[in-house]
């Protein structure tokens, strides 16, 4: 029996078989992504740093924040304060404080904090960082120096 | 005399009906002049009572901004009761330090107050106590993402 073949049909079947090769054939291309840990780090200038907030907010490049941890100075060593809802997103606000004595408070640049990141490796990461506000003993308000500078991988 | 008294009553009574059937012609300018003078003795009578009894209204001219007066004067009252209406203190109880904002330097300040003891009042979280949670709460709004942060 003759099998009749409009050309639709077969404009469909070459369309849809097409498709279905390069389906199969085409690279597979995925988005390596990386992990990295920026360690924030604020430069009270010769003031005792007793409080601080900082907004950190990614302005390029795939960027979720994952964790958050505190810094090297004793008086900052506990984690900051940020909400939970800002992992796995791009911007996070961090503020902490220390109730101890102007002695005991950091007077030159320490790191504050560090956040961990997940990024996509083929888009660079940059980061907008804002002084939202820093005190010294007595909330007097300060005007001290931020960096956030991604740590050397070991 | 009898038959006289009839015709003429007869003649009489004709001439009434014929009377009333015809219509007596006034010439226009009569009509007019009639008219004329009832109408001049009335206004003259009526302006006499008016004069008499209702003085005269002084005419006051009011400029155009002058309109607005009333209007001015009800925004300036409704603005009044709203702004006396208000809560006595519409400043949030987390902006410790009265700087107009809730940061960080709040949850500071609070703190610092508790640990040097002295009066209170932010009772943040409402539970009737201030102490360390209410330094908590404050931290904890002062590094929450506002709606434009989040993506």
């Amino acid at each position: 029996m003759k099998r009749s073949f409009s050309p639709l049909e077969a404009l469909i079947e070459v369309v849809g078989f097409a498709i279905l090769l390069a389906c199969l054939l085409a690279p597979r291309v995925q988005a390596q992504s990386r992990f990295a840990i920026y360690d924030l780090f604020i430069d009270p200038q010769a003031e005792p740093l007793a409080a601080y907030q900082v907004k950190i907010k990614a302005s390029s490049g795939h960027v979720k924040i994952i964790s958050v941890e505190g810094g090297e100075h004793p008086a900052f060593k506990a984690a900051p304060y940020f909400v939970p809802t800002a992992i796995q997103k791009e911007t996070i606000k961090l503020a902490a404080f220390s109730t101890v004595t102007a002695k005991e408070l950091p007077e030159q640049q320490t790191r504050v904090a560090s956040i961990h990141i997940q990024f996509d490796e083929s888009e660079a990461v940059k980061f907008d960082l804002k002084l939202q506000a820093a005190a010294t003993v007595n909330g007097r308000p300060i005007e001290p120096r931020l960096r956030l500078v991604e740590r050397a991988q070991e | 005399m009898n038959e006289d008294n009839k015709n003429f009553e007869e003649k009489l009574g004709k001439a009434i009906r014929q009377l009333a059937k015809e219509t007596i012609f006034v010439p226009p300018a009569k009509d007019d002049e009639i008219v004329g003078g009832i109408r001049k003795r009335f206004d003259r009578q009526f302006l006499n009572k008016k004069k008499e009894k209702i003085p005269a209204k002084k005419i006051v001219r009011v400029s155009r901004w002058q309109r607005w007066i009333p209007l001015a004067a009800s925004i300036l009252v409704a603005a009044s009761i709203l702004y006396f209406s208000r809560p006595a203190s519409s400043r949030s109880v987390a902006d410790v330090n009265g700087d107009g904002k809730v940061d960080v330097l709040d949850a500071f300040a609070l703190a610092n107050q508790l640990k040097s003891g002295a009066s209170v009042s932010a009772d943040v979280n409402g539970d009737g106590v201030v102490d360390e949670k209410d330094v908590r709460e404050i931290a904890a709004r002062a590094v929450r993402l506002e709606e434009g942060d989040r993506s």
